[in-house]
């Protein structure tokens, strides 16, 4: 049976059911959540973290949750943010000259068994890599999760205006990245 | 747009799905560790362990200098850069990651109006 949001924060706001409700909560929304951080990560075992760190805080600040946007748009919101974070100090560490993290990305989709060995599928990787990061996850909610742009305005407090010049942007330059011989 | 090709889903572990909810709800029950070291303390570790490196910190006792401005010295005579003042820790990786957890909870929100998206 699948359970709803309302259930959920119901079970979440009784002390006697709140453990439960928190367990269907990470069932409901665990694969989305995770595969929305790793399109952004791309490594499993940072994506991992991430996915952990969303749900505890998530779980955290429960409490505060008005119920103005579903479950979903919270946690995602959540969950970008952390992503973004990640990758933004994964920058700084770069510049500090200890860790490359893009070199050590592209070499991920070289040669990762957990990436499709698709040549196509490769070369978008690459492509989207090449995108700013905020730019690229504005392409992921649009053009691989397919939510709409209030959606995904909602997830980055961002205007629907500068969603649609950014994806409009990121879908050119994957366009001709990838056509590119 | 019929060019891009939509992503295929990321392959996981084998189980992992199944064995997620037991892992954050684990963590989730667990209280909250005091973090034992703040950036201040670390740097003061790091300063104390350069300078204890430099073997020059005794050397002339009457001389007024303290253990900070003698390190500030060889950053400032470009001796020692940031990376050679990280690498006196033992955990060098963990100390950029607090200096770096600190810099951006100083920063402006991820996501602003203003900035540019292109």
């Amino acid at each position: 049976m699948k359970v709803n949001d309302q259930e959920i924060l119901a079970r979440i706001r009784s002390p006697f059911t709140k453990e439960l409700g928190f367990r269907e909560l990470i069932e409901t929304y665990q694969k989305p959540v995770y595969q929305v951080i790793r399109r952004m990560v791309l490594i499993h075992e940072d994506a991992d973290d991430l996915t952990q760190n969303t749900f505890i805080k998530a779980y955290k600040a429960l409490d505060r949750f008005e119920g103005n946007s579903s479950l979903f748009t919270w946690l995602y919101r959540i969950a970008t943010n952390e992503s973004l974070t990640f990758l933004e100090k994964k920058k700084k560490r770069f510049f500090f000259s200890l860790d490359d993290h893009q070199e050590k990305l592209e070499s991920y989709i070289d040669h990762s068994s957990s990436l499709s060995g698709d040549e196509i599928q490769l070369k978008l990787q690459k492509s989207l890599l090449k995108l700013p990061d905020k730019q690229r996850l504005v392409f992921h909610l649009k053009y691989e999760e397919d939510l709409s742009y209030e959606e995904i305005s909602k997830i980055t407090g961002t205007s629907v205006g500068a969603l649609k010049a950014s994806y409009h942007h990121a879908v050119k330059k994957i366009e001709q990245e990838i056509t590119q011989e | 747009m019929q060019k891009i090709p939509k992503q295929q889903p990321f392959q996981v572990p084998e189980n992992y799905f199944e064995e997620l909810p037991e892992k954050i709800l684990a963590k989730a029950r667990r209280p909250k560790a005091k973090l034992s070291w703040t950036w201040a303390a670390a740097a003061v570790v790091l300063l104390g362990v350069g300078v204890w490196q430099s073997g020059e910190f005794n050397a002339n006792p009457s001389t007024p200098i303290t253990a900070d401005d003698e390190v500030l010295l060889y950053i400032d005579s470009e001796q020692w850069n940031s990376e050679d003042v990280l690498s006196f820790s033992d955990n060098p990786n963990e100390l950029l990651d607090q200096i770096i957890e600190e810099e951006l909870a100083k920063s402006e929100p991820l996501w602003t109006e203003e900035e540019t998206w292109f």
